[in-house]
């Protein structure tokens, strides 16, 4: 009988730890603000979009961020919006931009405090997928952490080639604005 | 308008900042672009044992010997051919590791192996290293390592204990660890004890930044660290702790790709800031932005090769640096310097130098970087009255020699000055060279020489020179001075405008031995080297040598057309040369000379006379029109010379392994050799002497790198080939390739000793053959002769006489006439007998009337008794016999049988073309009383037969009829 009992003990104890483990926290945006400005010599272009989701995972000290890029707004008229979205970024081929990786830092999350991290991972625009490491501050405080980075995207990095007809209307290198606060949320593991 | 005079000074500004970090960079010059590559991008660089530059690309791996690429194919099951890691293990083999994770082996001659493994790897290669009993380590970017084992090919990654998979760069520390530069810190693993263990340095252990992106151990055990963002620090070895040094704490160039050790520098090659040159025993940093211009600046990777080049990689294009040695200064903070008339070197060892704007001290020593150049102010006006001379005493005092105002002799602490001129007994005031020791100064001036001795008077402050002068007057023959040099033994040597070389000994003047031998006696300069051979220049003559008793013409360079030289000194090994488009250095052991001219950097220098000098640490320092210029002495372990390499061997153009092959057959006579002379700083100046032994007869000397042989002839051939420059050839420095093309099989020996021996087999043959011909021939005859014998033996029997005679007498009383034609006929047979007893065949139809002429004779005495029946045929003519055959046998037919009246006896003579026979027939009726019979006659035609025909003779013998069946013989 006794034969039984430790085995049978030891099973319960691994399904509960298992159920503990399922039960996790990680933090989660769904509505960050990122914005693009193409800074030329003969216009200034700005779009911006609310709708950057993203989490951050604090055990794996991972990272994904997605931008459905047919929510960008702003431009400095219509038709420059629908030249954007139709032959540059050409959202109907591919209608989301991501980065996800891993953090090279180490963040104290329970601990509130400024930072400043590096983002390395995978950013993919307009399809083409570049390695970068990106440099964030972040704000930790009550379950939350609050994320902010500015940094340059080549277009050519990412095979999008500009006219030379707009070629001093538009910036080799956009600059990208992030603003993003993640929340502290519970998820159940698969 | 005050706007504008603020964008006036920025450009002026801007200018000046070109001008300055332009003149302290070593020059870059670019040798390969992604053009030269398919428009492929450059991944990575190794040079392998042997001195080939092999090339990391994305279409493949190429190998560089500085004359051409030469792309090796991958196999073709490879799905990527992008190279992203290149390694040489001890072995000799190559290693490449791709951009989706394969590692192959290379051994030349397009022969690759993959090592079977079942890890499934598809992360890029990022490096390779060997860490004894020849294990191999691939660094892969995202999965950790690959370990290569004799045994065992396994993975290490972050399941066994590693902080990161992504591994950037490997380094082995003095303890045999091995260093992984990853995303998260330093994994050192040791392996020398099973399992190894793996420790974690990171940023909690006092590593500045977490990505280490390059590794690299210098002479001292210290591991140098390059990283993502906060530059470089070092692992002190000995206090087991990181340091970051001054000069390289609040890094802002960005990005560190790459480290290099050179000497006691440190190049770090940036992101986007070009190369940070780091000074380890100054502590100071110096920003290079190599090929700026051409817009190499963010630099993946730096390799020193076996020459002692500098290379730098860039995914677009590739630049070496010929001449770190060189260093080129012309600018400082506040001022350009240019046209420098003289130069020297203080005790120390800081720099002092003239030109129209007067004397300046320059301390070379980075560390007092803002207090570095000293300007003197000078009694004379230096615009007008030039300083053409620079001497540095044992004291420290500097003595500077004016072209018409004598000479200055300057305390350099004090910044005192003293004026010495004609008036204080100076022996002509332009003072072209100073010169001396311990114990005297010389003046080389255009009036004659002076001399002072060093004593305690000349610290003094009221110090009264005194000279001793020497002209015409004391032996002197030509009083124009352009150098005085102070041998090492205290000899002075004098280069005079049109009297060679002179010298003072015992106090005499003497031209040196064989002064006939300059072409010009107009003589710039003289210094010695440490084996004790003077070396002079002549105006527009070159270089001269003198060992003490001969004076020799030395011809360094048959392709300097200018051979003027103008200022000339020794390092410890080296000549240094100046010529108007740069400098030259020639090994004094070798021979080889080294030119520094625009492929440096450096071009039109126009350098005056006397403006070179050595410091402590050996370096050169050159004054000249441009600015100043250090050389730094090349360091032994360095090639000297072009390296020679056989890079291949083709049979009919196709390559061989020609470290295996080296029989051939004797139609395989068509070689081609190529060969290449590593010589990555001028390798357009190499030429190649080469030489088949056994087929040339002496040296071939050319530019091209092949020689091709066509139609040799069988032989053992030794092929040499030598690489060099300006007609030096080192006979140490040759491939050799020894082969042997073989005779054919019809010139072997064993193929001469079998054709003798069936030669033999059918000698004997023909012999054997004769041989026998001779016997049969012999029978035949012998057998003819017994024949004839028969016949004439049957013809004249006496019962054949006596049978015919009585014959003949009853015919005689009968009938005459009848008798006398049976003598014709009879006389006839005789004559039959006689005439063809001979032959050894005749045609039948002659015989036949042979046998009718007896049968006539035979009818004569039996009358109707004998009835003889031929038939003709027409064949007949064509049919051959032996002679008197068919009369034997009708004769013998007549004399066993009975012939009568009542029986008489019918002979028949035919021909049966069917059978091929002649067949002869009578009814047998043999006589009772058996008539004696010699059995001689037919045997005898038996064997005549058997001799001339392959058929018998058939005798068939029935109750009634008796057949003799004789073959054809046909003509």
């Amino acid at each position: 009988m006794t034969k039984f009992i430790l085995p049978l003990c030891l099973m319960l104890f691994s399904i509960l730890s298992f159920c503990q483990e399922a039960k996790r926290t990680i933090f989660k945006a769904d509505k960050g603000l990122v914005s693009f400005t193409s800074d030329a010599p003969l216009e200034i272009i700005r779009a911006e979009s609310e709708e950057l989701k993203g989490i951050v995972d604090p055990v794996k000290n991972s990272f994904a961020f997605q931008l459905n890029t047919t929510t960008l707004t702003g431009f400095n008229s219509p038709l420059q919006q629908e030249h954007f979205y139709e032959n540059y970024i050409e959202t109907e081929k591919y209608p989301t931009a991501s980065f996800s990786g891993k953090i090279i830092e180490q963040i104290n999350f329970d601990k509130p405090g400024k930072q400043t991290i590096r983002a390395k991972g995978i950013l993919e625009i307009h399809g083409v997928k570049n390695e970068r490491i990106i440099k964030v501050d972040i704000e930790t405080g009550n379950q939350v952490i609050i994320a902010k980075s500015t940094f340059f995207v080549n277009l050519d990095d990412h095979n999008i080639s500009i006219p030379k007809l707009v070629y001093q209307k538009i910036a080799e290198e956009i600059m990208v604005d992030i603003d993003v606060v993640l929340q502290l949320t519970s998820i159940t593991k698969e | 308008m005050r706007r504008y005079k603020n964008i006036y000074l920025f450009f002026i500004l801007i200018l000046f900042l070109i001008q300055f970090t332009r003149g302290q960079n070593p020059y870059f010059k670019t040798i390969l672009t992604n053009s030269d590559i398919e428009n492929s991008q450059f991944n990575c660089i190794y040079q392998d044992y042997q001195g080939f530059i092999w090339l990391g690309t994305d279409e493949g791996a190429y190998r560089f010997d500085g004359h051409e690429l030469t792309l090796v194919y991958l196999p073709d099951t490879m799905a990527t051919a992008s190279i992203t890691a290149i390694f040489q293990d001890q072995k000799n083999t190559l290693w490449f590791g791709t951009k989706n994770g394969k590692v192959l082996n290379y051994t030349g001659f397009e022969e690759f192996t993959m090592p079977a493994t079942n890890l499934t790897i598809s992360s890029r290669i990022t490096s390779f290293i060997e860490c004894g009993d020849g294990e191999v380590w691939a660094g892969t970017y995202g999965e950790g390592v690959i370990v290569f084992n004799i045994d065992s090919i396994y993975q290490i990654n972050s399941s066994s204990g590693l902080s990161d998979n992504f591994i950037y760069s490997m380094i082995i520390d003095d303890r045999r660890n091995i260093w992984l530069g990853t995303d998260n810190g330093i994994n050192i693993c040791d392996i020398s004890v099973a399992p190894f263990s793996i420790k974690t340095v990171s940023v909690k252990d006092g590593l500045p930044d977490y990505i280490v992106h390059s590794l690299i151990r210098d002479k001292k055990g210290n591991i140098w660290i390059g990283m993502h963002d906060k530059g470089v620090c070092f692992f002190d070895a000995k206090n087991n702790s990181f340091h970051q040094p001054d000069a390289l704490k609040n890094w802002n160039y960005g990005v560190v790709n790459a480290l290099l050790l050179l000497d006691n520098r440190l190049w770090i090659a940036t992101d986007g800031k070009g190369v940070v040159d780091y000074n380890m025993n100054r502590e100071t940093i110096n920003v290079n932005e190599p090929c700026a211009e051409n817009k190499l600046i963010k630099i993946i990777s730096m390799l020193e090769d076996a020459e002692g080049n500098v290379w730098l990689l860039s995914n677009q294009k590739i630049c070496i640096s010929l001449a770190v040695k060189i260093e080129f200064l012309n600018s400082w903070e506040n001022i350009t310097i240019n046209n420098i008339h003289a130069l020297t070197v203080d005790l120390e060892d800081d720099i002092w130098f003239a030109n129209d704007q007067g004397i300046f001290q320059y301390n070379p020593d980075e560390k007092k970087k803002d207090k570095n150049l000293q300007k003197h102010q000078l009694s004379i006006d230096p615009q007008t009255q030039k300083i053409m001379s620079l001497y540095r005493d044992v004291f420290g005092f500097i003595w500077a020699g004016t072209f018409g105002q004598g000479i200055i002799r300057l305390d350099p602490k004090t910044g005192r000055q003293v004026q010495l001129s004609e008036s204080d007994g100076l022996v002509n005031n332009n003072v072209l060279s100073i010169s001396g020791n311990a114990t005297e100064i010389w003046f080389g001036t255009l009036g004659g020489a002076s001399k002072i001795l060093v004593n305690n008077q000349l610290h003094k402050l009221n110090y009264k020179a005194e000279f001793i002068n020497y002209g015409k007057a004391e032996g002197l023959v030509n009083s124009y001075i352009y150098q005085v040099y102070m041998s090492p033994e205290g000899i002075p040597y004098f280069a005079t405008d049109g009297s060679g070389v002179v010298i003072l000994k015992d106090d005499k003047f003497h031209t040196i031995n064989n002064s006939d031998r300059f072409t010009n006696k107009i003589i710039y300069s003289i210094t010695s080297d440490r084996f004790g051979n003077i070396w002079m220049n002549a105006a527009n003559d070159g270089l001269y040598k003198y060992n003490g008793n001969e004076l020799t013409k030395v011809i360094n360079d048959p392709e300097h057309k200018n051979l003027s030289f103008s200022g000339i000194i020794c390092n410890k090994e080296e000549l240094i040369i100046l010529y108007d488009e740069g400098v030259d250095v020639m090994n004094i052991k070798s021979g080889l000379i080294k030119h520094f001219e625009n492929n440096a950097g450096i071009q039109l220098i126009n350098p005056d006379l006397n403006t070179i000098s050595i410091d402590s640490k050996d370096n050169a320092w050159i004054g000249t029109a441009k600015g100043i210029i250090k050389y730094q002495q090349s360091s032994d372990h360095v090639w000297a010379y072009p390296q020679t390499r056989l890079t291949n061997v083709a049979l009919f153009l196709k390559d061989i392994n020609h470290h295996s092959k080296t029989i051939f057959n004797y139609h395989e006579n068509h070689f081609t050799f190529g060969f290449t002379g590593l010589w990555f700083q001028y390798p357009e100046k190499v030429e190649y002497y080469y030489k088949l032994e056994g087929h040339d007869l002496t040296w071939i000397k050319t530019k091209n790198n092949r020689a091709v042989y066509s139609d040799l002839k069988p032989g053992k051939y030794t092929f040499r080939a030598r690489a060099g420059i300006y007609d030096n050839y080192s006979e140490t420095n040759e491939v050799v390739y020894k082969f042997e093309i073989q005779k054919p099989f019809y010139a072997s020996i064993w193929f001469y000793f079998l054709l003798i021996i069936i030669l033999g087999i059918i000698i004997y043959l023909v012999v054997k053959l004769r041989i026998k011909q001779v016997k049969k021939q012999e029978e035949i005859i012998q057998e003819r002769i017994r024949f004839q014998f028969e016949n004439l033996k049957s013809q004249i029997n006496p019962h054949f006489l006596f049978n015919n005679f009585s014959t003949l007498v009853a015919l005689i009383e009968t009938d005459s006439k009848k008798a006398v034609e049976y003598v014709e006929e009879l006389s006839i047979l005789f004559r039959n007998v006689l005439e063809y007893k001979d032959q050894d065949l005749i045609r039948f139809s002659e015989e036949l009337t042979i046998a009718r002429n007896y049968l006539n004779i035979q009818q004569k005495r039996f009358g109707d008794s004998l009835i003889i029946e031929t038939k003709k045929s027409p064949d007949f003519e064509k049919i051959l016999i032996p002679p008197l055959t068919l009369q034997l046998i009708v004769e013998n037919a007549i004399k066993h049988n009975i012939v009568s009246k009542e029986k008489p006896l019918t002979i028949k003579i035919y021909s049966d073309p069917e059978k091929k026979c002649i067949f002869v027939e009578n009814n047998l009726q043999s006589k009772k009383e058996n008539v004696a019979s010699t059995g001689i006659g037919i045997n005898n035609i038996v064997n005549r037969y058997k001799l001339l025909s392959d058929k018998q003779v058939e005798i068939k013998k029935s109750g009634t009829h008796f057949i003799v069946g004789l073959p054809y013989i046909l003509k």
